[in-house]
C-alpha cells in the first residue's frame, strides 16, 4: 500500500468512485449492481473502511432486499418530503431553475451531452456525479496521453463546477439523507459520498463552509 | 483504515472496477473532443446557454390555475418559463392575469411535484411508496380493469373529476369501457345555479353586459375577487364606474372587497337572496315598472298570471327574511327594497343581476337562482346591452367515432330520486356506495381533491377511501400529493396544465371564442398527459382491437388529437386551423388591445362592437321551409325539433328550451311535487335556529383556489390562514375577543380556530375560508418543512440541530408565519337540494364559543355516523322523502301519483 500512486491512477480511481457513487442516487439498486457490490468484495472493501452496510446488505435474498431498497429510494428520492435530490430546489425552492439551466451548460461547454430522450433533472444529485466521473476520467486520459496541460485544464474544470454546482448544497443534502433513512445502505452511501467530496474540495482548494463537519 | 483520499482512490481503483456502473457511465456522450485551444486554455466552441437573449421564445396558452380560463403567454428561456403574463389577442382577459395565474409556473416547479408512478407499499394513507415504471404501472391498472369487464359489470368502474377540461377524453374513456359511473364535482360547486336557470332559458349560465350596464345587482358573488370569469369581469365593471355610472348594489352576508367596492352592501341572512329578489319582482310588476311586452311575448306565462303569483312575496316579508330569525341588525329594509326595485327599473333594459354560489348553494338554491333571473325577465334585459346576456360559447369537435355510452345505468351517476339534478349529486357518492347502492371496484380520480373539498372531508371521502372493502382499488392521476391522492393504490402523475394540449372555450365576454392550452415546457420528469395514459391503459386492455375498444383511441399523439378537435371548424379552417390557435393562442382575433384604455379596438382604432339580441335572430326561408308552427305556442317546429318561435308574425330563433321560449314557469319542476313558479323556501333548520345559534358559511381568496393552491409560494404569502370571521356585537356578547381561540360547533363535530372580529359580516354569521387548514398538499398548505428546517421529512422533526444557510428550500427562510389555518369541510354535513342536487354549504347550523380548556388550535373532530344522519335527513327534502310535500303545501298537484324514481341512463 506504499506505493505511490501516479496522477494517472488517482484520476482513475476518482472517476470510478465517482460513478459509483453517482449510480446510488441516480436511480434505483437494479439486480446487476447489487449482485457486482455483493459478490466482488466491494462490501467487505468498504467495511474495512468503517462503511458497514449492514448485515441485510450483505445476506439478505436479493428480490426483498432489492424491494425494500427500491422503497427506500423512493421515500427518499422521488416521493415528495424525502430529501430532493435537485440542485434546484436547494438552491431556488423549485425545480429545474438556473442551476439547472446551467449545469446542462457547463456540460456541454466540456463537451458532454445527455441523451436525447433523457427525461430526467440535469442537476440531480446522481447526473452531477456522473459528470464528474466523466470529467475525471478525462482527467486521467489526458494523464495517460502525457498532455499535462490539458489535465490541469480538466482539474480547473472538475474545481470550478464542484464548486459552483455542489459545495453549496451537497453536504446539507447528504446530512439530510443520513438523518431520514431508515436503511443503512443510503445512510453509509451518503456518510461515503460526504468524505468523499469534503476530500476533493479540499484537495482541489475548495474552501468549505464552517458548517461542513 | 480511514476515509482518507488516498483509501478513496484505491476504493475507486480496486474494488470499484467490478462494480455494474453502466448506467452512470452511459448517461453522458461525447459531443466533441476534450482539448486545448490556443491559448492553452480549453475551447469553447459552443454558446452559452445561460446568455444570450432575454427570451427563447413566447408561447401562447389558455390559463387554468383555476376555471376562468385567461388567455396567456409564457415566456421560455433555457427551457424554463420565466414569467407568465395575459395574451393582449384574448378577447375576454385582454391582456391580463389574475394573481394565481401569474403564479401559475409554480404548479410546473413545484418541489413536492409527482414526477413518476407510485405504487403504494404500506397501508393506504401510510405514505408509503415505491416508484414502478410506466409499463408496469398501466398493466396493472388494465389488469383490474380487465378483471371487472370479464366479470361483465363495466359499470364497476367509477371515475370522479374536480376540474375536467380535457376536451371529453375521461368520458371517452368511460363510455369506451362500457361504465356510466361517471362522477364530477360540479354538486359542490354551481350545480343549482345551472339547474335553476337551464329549464328557464337553455345554458346553464349567464354573461351580463357589465361595462355597458347602468344598474347590477349582486347576489351574493364575490365578483371583483373569486366568482365565476372574475378576471374578465372585474375589468368590465370597473369600465361600468368608468364610463357607464354604473351602479352596483351586493347583498352578501359578508363584506367581500366586492361588497367593499359596491354603492350599497346588504349584509342578509344566508339564502335570503331569493326572497329579496321576489320582494323586488313584486314592486317591479305591481308598480308597472315591468316590460309587459317582453313577458307576454317572450315568456310562457302572462304579465296577469305573474302579477297574481308576485303578489305574496311583500318587501316587509322579505325585510323580515333578511335579517334572520331573530331579527337581526342587518338585512335590507322594505324602504331600500322598494327603492331599489324602482332604481334598477328605472334604467331597464340597461340594468343586469349577477349570482355566483351565494343563493344557489342552499338546500332550495334553484329556486333562490331562479328569482333573481326573475329580475331581468320582468324588466326586459334580457339579451340587451348592458343587460342580462346569453352566454356565447364556441365548440370543438370529438374525434370521430365517439364511443356511446354504457348499457347499464349507473345509480351514482344519475340517482334516480333527483331526477331534476342533471348535473349529478356527486358529494352525495360516499353514502351510496356505504349503503350498497350501487358497487364500485376500481376508483379512477382526476384533479378532484374530495377528501379535502368535499362536506365531511375526511369524515365522508377518507372514510370511503380508506375503506378496501368499498374502493377495492383506487388509482390517481395526479402531479400532486392531495389530501385524497396521499390514499391511492396507484398514483400516474399527470401533466400540469402548462405541460398539456387541451381545447378550450368559455363565454366569459360577449366575444366567442375558441382557444387551446399546450405544453409551454415539456412535461418535467415521467409526467405524462391523461389523455396519452388513458390511451395506454386502453391499448393494454384491448391489445388487439377484439374489444372494439381501440377505435376510439385513434390518435398519435395528444397534440393529434387536440388538431383532430380543431379540424374543419368553419373560419378557423381557413386561417389555419390548429396552427392558428397554437400560434396565437385564440380565435378570432378581433382587435388590437389598446393599452390606452385597456380594450380591443379594431383597425379604425374603435373598441369592437358586441352583438345582442341573439334570441331575435331570425330564422332565414331556408330555415323555414317544411317548418311548422304550433299555433297555441308560436313554436317552430322542423323534423319534430323546435328551431324557433314566431311572434307577432316574426320567425325568431329564440331560446334553448322545448318551446323556444323564455320558460317561467318550468312544468318538469311541479311534475314531482316542485314549484313551477319562482318561490323561495328556507331551510327548516335555518327557520328553526335557537337563538344561541349561529350559520357557518365559507368564502374564497382572490389568491387562492378552493384545493390547489396552498403550497404555491407567492400566492401563500398572501394568504395562509383563516380566521373566523365574526361580526364584534356578537363576538362581545360571547365575551370573544380578537385573536381569542374559539370553538365551533356543527351537528357533526367541531373546530377550533381564531376570531377574527368585523363589524362586515351579518351577526348571526360566522364566516371561514377555504383554500387553508392542508394536511397534505405539499410543503407550504401543512408547513412541516418550516417546522423542521433545515430537514423535512413525513412531517417528523428530525434530529439534526437546524444550521444557519442552506435549508432544503432556501424559500422557506422567508416563510415569516406559523400558521397554516383551519379547514371547515370536516365539521359541515352534505346536504343536497332536493331540485338542482347542489351541497348546501351555506346554512350549516352551528353553536360558536370561546375554546374550552384543552382546546389547540387547528382541532378538527368529526362524526362519520353524524354526517351519515344529516344526509339520511337530506334525503328525506328529495321528491321521494317524507319532508317534501310539507314543503310545498302550495302545490296543487295529485300528490299519490308522483313519478316512480327511475334508474335511467342520462346526465
Amino acid at each position: 500500500m506504499e506505493e505511490r500512486l501516479g496522477m494517472e491512477e488517482i484520476a482513475e480511481g476518482r472517476s470510478r468512485l465517482y460513478l459509483i457513487l453517482s449510480r446510488v442516487f441516480l436511480k434505483e439498486v437494479s439486480p446487476e449492481f447489487l449482485r457486482s457490490m455483493r459478490e466482488k468484495g466491494f462490501v467487505e472493501y468498504l467495511k474495512g473502511l468503517g462503511i458497514d452496510l449492514g448485515e441485510d446488505f450483505a445476506n439478505k435474498e436479493e428480490k426483498e432486499l432489492l424491494e425494500e431498497l427500491a422503497a427506500e429510494y423512493t421515500q427518499l428520492f422521488i416521493a415528495p418530503a424525502g430529501a430532493s435530490p435537485y440542485e434546484s430546489v436547494w438552491k431556488k425552492g423549485l425545480l429545474m431553475q438556473e442551476p439547472a439551466a446551467e449545469a446542462l451548460a457547463f456540460y456541454k461547454r466540456c463537451g458532454f451531452k445527455l441523451p436525447e430522450d433523457f427525461k430526467g433533472f440535469p442537476d440531480q444529485i446522481g447526473v452531477e456525479l456522473s459528470f464528474l466521473g466523466h470529467l475525471t476520467r478525462e482527467e486521467a486520459r489526458a494523464w495517460k496521453e502525457g498532455d499535462e496541460r490539458l489535465a490541469t485544464e480538466v482539474m480547473k474544470l472538475e474545481r470550478e463546477f464542484l464548486k459552483k454546482h455542489l459545495r453549496k448544497w451537497v453536504f446539507d443534502f447528504l446530512d439530510c439523507v443520513m438523518a431520514i433513512t431508515k436503511l443503512p445502505f443510503y445512510r453509509e452511501m451518503a456518510r461515503l459520498t460526504k468524505e468523499f467530496l469534503k476530500g476533493e474540495m479540499e484537495d482541489l482548494g475548495i474552501k468549505l463552509d464552517r458548517s461542513v463537519a | 483504515m480511514e476515509l482518507t483520499r488516498r483509501n478513496f482512490v484505491k476504493l475507486g481503483l480496486t474494488a470499484g472496477t467490478t462494480l455494474a456502473v453502466e448506467d452512470s457511465l452511459g448517461l453522458f456522450a461525447r459531443a466533441m473532443e476534450m482539448k486545448l485551444g490556443g491559448d492553452g486554455r480549453l475551447v469553447d466552441p459552443s454558446e452559452d446557454l445561460t446568455k444570450g437573449r432575454r427570451y427563447d421564445k413566447v408561447v401562447p396558452y389558455t390559463c387554468l390555475a383555476c376555471n376562468i380560463e385567461d388567455g396567456g403567454l409564457a415566456y421560455i428561456k433555457n427551457g424554463r418559463i420565466e414569467k407568465l403574463e395575459g395574451n393582449p389577442k384574448h378577447p375576454s382577459t385582454r391582456g391580463r392575469l389574475c394573481p394565481k395565474g401569474n403564479a401559475g409556473l409554480y404548479h410546473v416547479y413545484d418541489p413536492d411535484r409527482i414526477l413518476y408512478p407510485l405504487r403504494r407499499t404500506g397501508p393506504r394513507g401510510s405514505g408509503q411508496w415505491k416508484r414502478v415504471s410506466w409499463d408496469e404501472a398501466i398493466s396493472e391498472v388494465a389488469e383490474r380493469i380487465v378483471e371487472v369487464l370479464d366479470k361483465g359489470h363495466p359499470n364497476e368502474i367509477m371515475l370522479k373529476w374536480g376540474r375536467n377540461r380535457i376536451g371529453g377524453a375521461l368520458v371517452r374513456f368511460m363510455h369506451t369501457l362500457g361504465s356510466n359511473t361517471i362522477i364530477n364535482h360540479t354538486s359542490i360547486c354551481e350545480s343549482s345555479k345551472k339547474i335553476g336557470m337551464e329549464p328557464t332559458w337553455g345554458p346553464d349560465i349567464e354573461t351580463p353586459d357589465f361595462a355597458k350596464s347602468k344598474y347590477i345587482i349582486n347576489f351574493g358573488s364575490n365578483i371583483l375577487e373569486a366568482a365565476y370569469f372574475h378576471n374578465p369581469y372585474s375589468q368590465r365593471i370597473m369600465e361600468g364606474f368608468a364610463e357607464s355610472g354604473t351602479k352596483l348594489v351586493t347583498f352578501d352576508v359578508r363584506l367581500s372587497n366586492t361588497a367593499g367596492r359596491s354603492h350599497e352592501w346588504f349584509p342578509i341572512f344566508p339564502g335570503t337572496d331569493g326572497i329579496i329578489a321576489l320582494a323586488m319582482g313584486n314592486v317591479i310588476l305591481q308598480e308597472g315598472l315591468a316590460d309587459e311586452e317582453f313577458i307576454n311575448d317572450w315568456t310562457n306565462v302572462t304579465v296577469q298570471e305573474l302579477k297574481e303569483h308576485y303578489r305574496q312575496f311583500t318587501p316587509e316579508d322579505a325585510e323580515r327574511a333578511s335579517k334572520g330569525p331573530f331579527g337581526d341588525k342587518g338585512g335590507i329594509s322594505r324602504h331600500d327594497i322598494v327603492r331599489i326595485a324602482r332604481e334598477f327599473a328605472s334604467v331597464k333594459p340597461y340594468c343586469t343581476t349577477y349570482s355566483y354560489r351565494g343563493p344557489c348553494k342552499h338546500a332550495y338554491g334553484s329556486y333562490n337562482e331562479k328569482c333573481q333571473m326573475m329580475l331581468n325577465i320582468l324588466v326586459g334585459s334580457v339579451e340587451s346591452k348592458g343587460g342580462y346576456c346569453l352566454p356565447r360559447g364556441m365548440g370543438y369537435k370529438q374525434p370521430e367515432p365517439v364511443p356511446p355510452p354504457g348499457h347499464e345505468p349507473s345509480y351514482l351517476s344519475a340517482p334516480p330520486h333527483y331526477p331534476l339534478a342533471t348535473h349529478k349529486v356527486s358529494h352525495l357518492v360516499p353514502f351510496w356506495i356505504k349503503e350498497g347502492r350501487q358497487k364500485v371496484k376500481i376508483y379512477f380520480t382526476y384533479c378532484d381533491n374530495p377528501v379535502y373539498t368535499n362536506p365531511g372531508a375526511e369524515a365522508v371521502w377518507g372514510e370511503l377511501v380508506r375503506d378496501e372493502s368499498l374502493i377495492p382499488f383506487f388509482v390517481s392521476f395526479s402531479p400532486f400529493m392531495s389530501e385524497t391522492t396521499r390514499y391511492a393504490d396507484i398514483i400516474l402523475p399527470n401533466a400540469v396544465y402548462l405541460e398539456r394540449y387541451e381545447p378550450e372555450s368559455m363565454p366569459s365576454s360577449l366575444w366567442p371564442w375558441l382557444g387551446a392550452r399546450q405544453p409551454v415546457v415539456k412535461p418535467m420528469g415521467e409526467a405524462q398527459e391523461v389523455r396519452w395514459t388513458l390511451k395506454r391503459i386502453i391499448d393494454k386492455v384491448d391489445p388487439d382491437g377484439k374489444r372494439g375498444m381501440k377505435k376510439y383511441w385513434n390518435f398519435s399523439s395528444p397534440e393529434d388529437y387536440i388538431r383532430q378537435q380543431f379540424e374543419g371548424i368553419p373560419g378557423l379552417k381557413d386561417v389555419g386551423g390548429w396552427e392558428f390557435i397554437k400560434k396565437h393562442g385564440v380565435w378570432p382575433i378581433y382587435g388590437e388591445l389598446n393599452p390606452a384604455t385597456g380594450k380591443i379596438s379594431d383597425a379604425l382604432g374603435f373598441e369592437i362592437k358586441a352583438e345582442y339580441g341573439l334570441h331575435k335572430k331570425e330564422l332565414s326561408r331556408a330555415d323555414m321551409r317544411g317548418a311548422r308552427v304550433d299555433r297555441r305556442t308560436g313554436t317552430i317546429y322542423k323534423k319534430g325539433k323546435p328551431i324557433g318561435v314566431r311572434i307577432k308574425g316574426k320567425n325568431y330563433v329564440g331560446f334553448g328550451t322545448p318551446t323556444r321560449k323564455i320558460h317561467v314557469k318550468v312544468e318538469e319542476w311541479e311534475k314531482y311535487g316542485f314549484n313551477p313558479l319562482p318561490v323561495w323556501k328556507q331551510e327548516p333548520w335555518l327557520a328553526d335556529m335557537k337563538p344561541d345559534e349561529m350559520v357557518l358559511t365559507t368564502f374564497k381568496w382572490n389568491v387562492h383556489t378552493q384545493s390547489r393552491t396552498a403550497s404555491i409560494k407567492w400566492l401563500a404569502e398572501i394568504v395562509h390562514s383563516n380566521p373566523a370571521w365574526i361580526n364584534a356585537d356578537t363576538a362581545r356578547k360571547k365575551g370573544i375577543k380578537d385573536g381569542d381561540l374559539i370553538r365551533i360547533t356543527s351537528g357533526v363535530g367541531y373546530m377550533v380556530t381564531k376570531a377574527r372580529l368585523t363589524e362586515g359580516i351579518h351577526p348571526r354569521v360566522v364566516a371561514v375560508s377555504t383554500a387553508c387548514g392542508h394536511w397534505a398538499y405539499g410543503r407550504l398548505a401543512q408547513l412541516k418543512l418550516k417546522e423542521s428546517q433545515p430537514f423535512w421529512s413525513k412531517g417528523q422533526r428530525i434530529p439534526v440541530p437546524a444550521k444557519p444557510g442552506v435549508g432544503q428550500d432556501p424559500d422557506l427562510k422567508n416563510v415569516w408565519w406559523n400558521d397554516r389555518g383551519v379547514h371547515p369541510n370536516m365539521i359541515i354535513p352534505a346536504i343536497a337540494d332536493p331540485i338542482g342536487g347542489s351541497q348546501a354549504w351555506y346554512s350549516t347550523v352551528v353553536k360558536v364559543e370561546k375554546a374550552r380548556p384543552g382546546d389547540r388550535y387547528g382541532d378538527v373532530k368529526a362524526d362519520p355516523d353524524k354526517h351519515y344522519e344529516f344526509f339520511k335527513m337530506g334525503e328525506r327534502y328529495a321528491y321521494t322523502g317524507d319532508l317534501h310535500r310539507k314543503m310545498h303545501p302550495e302545490v296543487k298537484i295529485n300528490w299519490e301519483k308522483l313519478p316512480k324514481p327511475e334508474l335511467k341512463i342520462g346526465h
